[in-house]
């Protein structure tokens, strides 16, 4: 997994939680990284699912909910990196149709050994948008908090469904449609 | 203090995270200079290549470059606008101007004026039609002002941007242009001198027929007069070697004439198997006399009436007859005639000549058909004759089609034989008659009017006609000829060609402007070629009388072109006699033998025809177009009930000229109609007179 997950995890916990906790799931997860992240470097995946166990224990709070604020959060960061991905649309369908057609495209040439899920979206005649998640992370609730952030940036409003097409989250499909 | 560590760790962490990252900068900085360094070598491999390549395209434009200036045609380029882009050496040698006063300039501009407009269309052809390749010649002027040809193949060559341009691969041809016209020039001088030669030829058969005319004639004429038996003598060896050197002019004037590819064939319908009897028998008697066997041995034929030339085939067999009866001293002489095939359309007929006579050397076979090559010049000595007999023999064959072959052994006799291939002729029912049947046939009501210069041809024809009870009066050249035409009544001229004052052609002119009456007028003529005929009929004749002629010919012409109330029965009973000036087959097949018909048609356009042209004038002079078409169209049918389908072909003329606001057109085809009614008016007043009288006689 890319080094900016981590950092921007990390970072994220600072903020809302203080360098404290940051300091605490570090230590109780047994990293082989000993959690010296750069954002450049490329570091285990089990090493973020560690961390988000560790967090969750620490502050009482489910994990899908603080992978969901992780993915919210995140957002913001590849807004204030990557501008031009999202100016290149103009509504948020079409950007989350390109997600998996341009953005994760261009991702992978900057970082070959980049691990992205996959997507497949579609819409129906009734302007309901169908995206299915897949992936062996299982990172689904990170999607919806991209998802939700990116419907919010463009100024839609929207009701998103999530729901399990396998029973270990590996492939979650997520019905989005948009209200008034 | 648990602070402090956290913000120890915190820092350690951060420490070591700027190592990592540092460290894994200088690994990417690492890959980065390598590969640099990779693709700085293959930049300069690239550069290498280029540089090869480059030097093999140096070499190879510089190989071209090579033949192109080496090369003994011209090659240049022009843009699309014909401009020059290059041109290689031998290129500026043959235009004269330098490379730089040739380099931008169209190519028009060096090409003679006259070619100008042919340059621009082969251009034009060459860049739109998208003709790729093309051979032509153009004339340049060089700076020296000489005139030079070039002789171009042009390409039309297209860009990958669409654009094209021309190249071309040219030769200067002036020297072959040169030769050519030198050949040409020759050609024409040939030509001029060959036909001086049958001028000369023509005018010397002139000269000498018209006093052999005057010979032979003057011979029979003292035949008929008393005479003791040494007078006759003499006369029988004049007469005979007049007849003689007549075979010999008109031998030589006829090898001449096949020579010069001018010998006509007149194709008539003739009885093969009646002239082959009548040679048979004048012959047989000199066979006999010179105590030789003559048979004749003849397949049955179902239609003996052939189409072919039966002058020609006659002379052929003269020929081939009387060289057997020549050269054979005993023995026997046998003249087969075999049927090969007939079909529908043709028959095919061989002949053979054979006989035991003195036979042909093998050495000669080869040359005996060539002019002037008798066997040897003894033989012309014993046995005479010119020795182009078998020359002509085997021309005219040829002429008709056939190929004359000879078996031949020296002293044990000869055979010649040709195949010809007839087609199938028209059966007559009554051939020609004596000559004494003839005279007394005319009766002295006939007029006949003498244009002759020559005082003993005048003698010659004038005792015939006394003979025959028929009158006439002399002129002496065209203009007397016109003068006795205008105050007498005659029924037939005979007009000589070549007289003093005025000739026979301007003189015929005249009579028939003068409009009269359409009397026919036999030219008599020396000349034998064809243009002299061609011209006597354009003057206006109607048959022509070669001299010298016998007494029968004299007769069969006269009752060829009498008035109808003068011939004889079997003209009679022919076809309906309409003037050769209208159009004789759609009359015939109109009315079919229906004079009573014809007579009825030819009044009534009498009756119309002034009135309808009148109302016809009256609609064109006052430009009313629509009753002017109403009627052209209405009097268009008239014209062919007489047999003037000329003039109805320009009464539609004029209909769809009227459907068009060109007057100019209008005018010229109201015109040619007005002309020809007027014109044609006396014929039709004649014809019409002639069938009546005809009828009135067979009623
Ligand atoms: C400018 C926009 C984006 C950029 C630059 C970006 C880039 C990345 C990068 C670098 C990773 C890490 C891959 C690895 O660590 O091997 C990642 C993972 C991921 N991205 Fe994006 N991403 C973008 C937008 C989105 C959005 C809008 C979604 C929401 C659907 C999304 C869904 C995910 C998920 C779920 C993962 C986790 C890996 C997984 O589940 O397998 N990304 N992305």
């Amino acid at each position: 997994m890319k080094g900016i997950v981590f950092t921007e995890f990390l970072d994220m916990v600072e903020k809302k939680f203080g360098y404290e906790v940051v300091d605490q799931i570090i230590e109780d997860s047994d990293l082989e990284s000993k959690g010296i992240y750069t954002a450049v470097g490329t570091y285990p995946h089990s090493e973020v699912v560690n961390l988000l166990m560790n967090l969750s224990d620490r502050v009482k709070l489910d994990p899908t909910l603080l992978l969901k604020e992780f993915g919210k959060y995140l957002f913001d960061t590849f807004l204030a990196s990557y501008p031009q991905f999202f100016n290149s649309v103009d509504n948020a369908f079409a950007f989350l149709h390109s997600i998996d057609r341009h953005i994760h495209v261009e991702v992978l040439k900057l970082y070959p050994d980049a691990t992205l899920p996959k997507f497949e979206s579609e819409e129906t005649e009734d302007g309901t948008m169908i995206m299915t998640y897949k992936s062996p992370r299982k990172m689904a609730a990170l999607a919806e908090g991209l998802i939700e952030k990116s419907i919010q940036y463009y100024k839609e409003e929207c009701t998103i469904q999530s729901e399990n097409q396998v029973e270990d989250g590996s492939e979650v499909k997520f019905t989005i449609k948009r209200i008034g | 203090m648990e602070n402090l560590d956290i913000l120890k760790r915190k820092l350690e962490r951060e420490r070591l995270a700027r190592k990592q990252a540092e460290q894994i900068l200088e690994s990417k900085a690492l890959e980065l200079f390598e590969v640099n360094a990779s693709l700085q070598k293959l930049n300069v491999s690239l550069e290498d290549q280029i540089d090869q390549r480059t030097k093999a395209l140096q070499e190879s434009e510089s190989k071209y470059r090579n033949v192109i200036n080496n090369a003994s045609d011209i090659i240049y380029t022009t843009d699309s606008n014909g401009c020059f882009t290059f041109i290689n050496p031998v290129g500026i040698k043959s235009f004269g101007f330098s490379e730089e006063e040739i380099i931008g300039k169209q190519f028009a501009h060096f090409v003679l004026e006259s070619h100008q407009k042919q340059l621009l269309e082969y251009y034009i052809n060459l860049r739109d039609q998208n003709k790729k390749n093309d051979y032509y010649e153009f004339p340049i002027r060089s700076k020296d002002g000489e005139t030079h040809w070039i002789g171009q193949n042009v390409n039309r060559v297209e860009k990958p941007d669409g654009s094209i341009y021309f190249n071309a691969v040219a030769r200067d041809i002036t020297l072959r242009k040169i030769t050519e016209r030198q050949l040409e020039e020759a050609k024409e001088k040939a030509i001029r001198a060959q036909q001086a030669e049958q001028q000369f030829l023509a005018n010397m058969s002139h000269e000498i027929r018209t006093p052999l005319n005057a010979i032979i004639g003057m011979s029979h004429l003292l035949k008929d007069t008393e005479l003791d038996a040494k007078q006759s003598e003499y006369i029988d060896i004049l007469a005979d070697s007049a007849s003689l050197l007549k075979g010999l002019v008109s031998d030589i004037l006829d090898i001449s004439k096949i020579d010069a590819g001018k010998a006509e064939i007149n194709e008539e319908s003739f009885d093969l198997i009646q002239l082959i009897n009548k040679l048979s028998k004048t012959f047989a008697n000199r066979a006999n006399e010179k105590g030789l066997i003559f048979e004749t041995h003849i397949d049955p034929i179902q239609n003996t009436f052939v189409l072919s030339d039966k002058q020609w085939l006659n002379q052929i067999l003269i020929n081939l007859i009387g060289n057997a009866v020549k050269f054979t001293s005993s023995g026997k002489i046998d003249v087969v005639v075999e049927k090969i095939k007939e079909d529908e359309k043709t028959k095919t007929v061989s002949f053979t000549v054979k006989d035991t006579g003195v036979g042909i050397k093998e050495e000669d076979k080869e040359t005996i058909f060539y002019a002037f090559k008798q066997a040897t010049t003894e033989t012309r000595r014993k046995y005479g004759g010119t020795g182009l007999g078998l020359s002509i023999a085997s021309k005219l064959v040829s002429l008709l089609g056939g190929t004359l072959e000879l078996d031949s052994i020296e002293g044990k006799g000869s055979q010649f034989y040709f195949t010809l291939q007839f087609k199938h002729g028209r059966i007559e029912e009554k051939n020609a008659e004596s000559i004494q049947e003839i005279g007394q046939k005319m009766t002295n009501s006939l007029s006949v009017l003498v244009v002759e210069d020559n005082l003993m041809n005048q003698k010659y024809i004038l005792t015939l006609l006394d003979k025959w009870g028929i009158q006439h009066n002399i002129a002496n050249n065209g203009l007397e000829a016109v003068e006795a035409f205008n105050n007498g009544n005659y029924d037939l001229i005979f007009m000589d060609l070549s007289m003093p004052i005025m000739d026979g052609y301007e003189a015929t002119s005249k009579i028939r402007s003068l409009n009269k009456k359409q009397i026919p007028i036999i030219a008599l003529t020396a000349s034998t070629f064809l243009s002299k005929k061609q011209l006597a009929l354009e003057s206006g004749m109607t048959d022509f009388l070669a001299k010298p002629f016998t007494p029968e010919d004299l007769a069969r012409k006269i009752k060829k072109h009498s008035l109808p109330q003068y011939k004889d029965d079997s003209v009679q009973n022919s076809e309906l006699h309409f003037d050769t000036r209208l159009d004789v087959d759609s009359l015939n097949e109109l009315y079919n033998g229906d004079h009573k018909h014809a007579l009825d048609m030819f009044k009534t356009y009498l009756s119309l025809v002034d009135d309808e042209l009148h109302m016809l004038t009256q609609a064109i002079s006052k430009n009313n177009k629509a009753s002017a078409k109403k009627q052209a169209h209405k009097i268009k049918p008239i014209f062919t009930m007489v047999g003037l389908n000329q003039i109805t072909e320009h009464c539609e003329d004029l209909e769809r000229a009227l459907d068009t606001e060109n007057n100019e057109m209008i005018q010229k085809f109201f015109l040619l109609i007005k002309d020809a009614v007027i014109h044609t008016k006396p014929i039709i007043d004649s014809n019409t007179k002639e069938i009546e009288l005809y009828l009135n006689k067979t009623i």
